[in-house]
């Protein structure tokens, strides 16, 4: 039996515990009957969630694996965008210094 | 000179065109608006998993309860699974941030305004850099640096190159992280699906326990209903608690759409209709999962 068929009838079983009719069916029974059929019920939503935390954390894992490459991609991206923006300001700051150049000519002239 | 200048800038444009490749900046910007439609819906759903998770473990408990007086050690066995569960959707998010951060600079190099304000600056016979280059040639040698035919033509080439830099750096840098990218989707894929059918579940527990304790406790109960609107609301809304989780198992398969257009941008083959039936998919992803976390 594979993991992801195993956590699926446990789930299965877990929601029919739960169930309403499962909850007034065990009301009417003794108290040792009725601990009995709690701590039971417990295991079960136990290791559902043991077997589906297992599996995020499996995934999360492996995500985690590709953190770093995506953070250079981040560094990267952050770095043409600087360049570009940079680049816009060189063109600005040269088109101010040629104006004023021009300015102190025509002063001069 | 007029001849040379032109030779110059016309090569200088073909180079752009080649080093960018055929796709359009649209097409890189749409990928990565999908992209960051899918990080905030899986951002909201995440805190949603984690809040459905809890809530049923409590409806759980109180079943429990209801049946036998509980131990420490009983409620400790699914308090600490939640507190797992909680510490691993912690980690997810914290990844998922980061995808976002990469999806938002794609989209912002993509759509960045500096071919235009490249343009500005360059300006024309009598505007920007060449503006002022011809009014200092004037005040020297009494002519502008700049025959005309060059200064009407440089802003536009500008515009032109910058946004072919700017394509160039997109492919490349779509290039350099596509095994990377290709990988994260295919998790991706995983991850919604186990989100989905975790919410699928937990929201199945609650909405019976609730439905007994809210619904059928009250009316089986001797006593009549002491507020009735109370009880009809409670009703209307454990009734359509499990909708919105059928929504998401149909939404969730949306995410192999993702995958593919990344698959179609790479071979130049994504088309405008695909990409916005994307972005209509994530858009829902998103509605579904901001109404899961209001649950």
């Amino acid at each position: 039996m594979t993991k992801t068929k195993l956590l699926r009838d446990l789930r299965a079983l877990d929601t029919r515990l739960h169930s309403t009719e499962m909850q007034n069916f065990f009301s009417t029974k003794t108290e040792p009957t009725r601990a009995r059929f709690v701590s039971l019920r417990n295991e079960v939503s136990q290791q559902v969630s043991k077997l589906t935390n297992a599996e995020l954390e499996d995934i999360a894992n492996k995500l985690s694996e590709l953190s770093a490459d995506i953070e250079s991609g981040i560094e990267n991206l952050q770095a043409k965008l600087d360049a570009l923006n940079n680049t816009v300001a060189i063109l600005n700051t040269i088109s101010t210094v040629v104006g004023l150049v021009g300015r102190v000519l025509a002063f001069t002239a | 000179m007029n001849i040379r200048f032109r030779q110059l800038f016309s090569l200088t444009l073909i180079f752009a065109s080649l080093l960018a490749g055929c796709k359009s900046a649209k097409d890189y910007a749409g990928l990565a608006q999908a992209g960051t439609t899918y990080v905030a819906a899986m951002n909201s759903l995440l805190v949603a998993t984690g809040n459905i998770g809890v809530d049923a473990t409590s409806e759980k408990l109180l079943q429990d309860d209801a049946l036998s007086n509980l131990s420490p050690e009983l409620y400790k066995n699914l308090s600490d699974e939640d507190e797992k569960m909680l510490q691993v959707i912690g980690q997810l998010r914290q990844h998922v941030n980061l995808l976002g951060q990469y999806f938002e600079l794609l989209q912002e190099l993509a759509t960045s305004d500096a071919p235009g304000k490249a343009q500005q600056a360059i300006g024309s016979s009598d505007s920007g850099l060449i503006g002022n280059l011809n009014r200092v040639g004037s005040q020297l040698r009494g002519s502008g640096f700049t025959p005309s035919p060059v200064s009407a033509a440089a802003g536009p080439i500008t515009n032109t190159v910058v946004s072919g830099i700017i394509r160039g750096a997109l492919k490349d840098e779509l290039q350099l992280r596509k095994d990377t990218i290709q990988k994260e989707l295919l998790l991706q894929e995983q991850l919604l699906s186990a989100l989905s059918k975790k919410i699928n579940h937990d929201l199945t527990i609650t909405q019976q326990t609730k439905e007994q304790r809210l619904v059928i406790g009250p009316l089986t109960s001797p006593t009549p209903i002491a507020n009735p609107d109370t009880w009809i609301n409670n009703r209307r809304s454990v009734l359509t608690m499990k909708l919105t989780a059928e929504q998401l198992q149909t939404a969730s398969n949306n995410i192999k759409k993702l995958r593919q257009a990344f698959d179609d941008l790479m071979a130049g083959k994504l088309t405008f209709a695909s990409m916005n039936s994307l972005l209509a998919d994530f858009s829902t992803l998103l509605t579904i999962a901001e109404k899961l976390k209001g649950q």
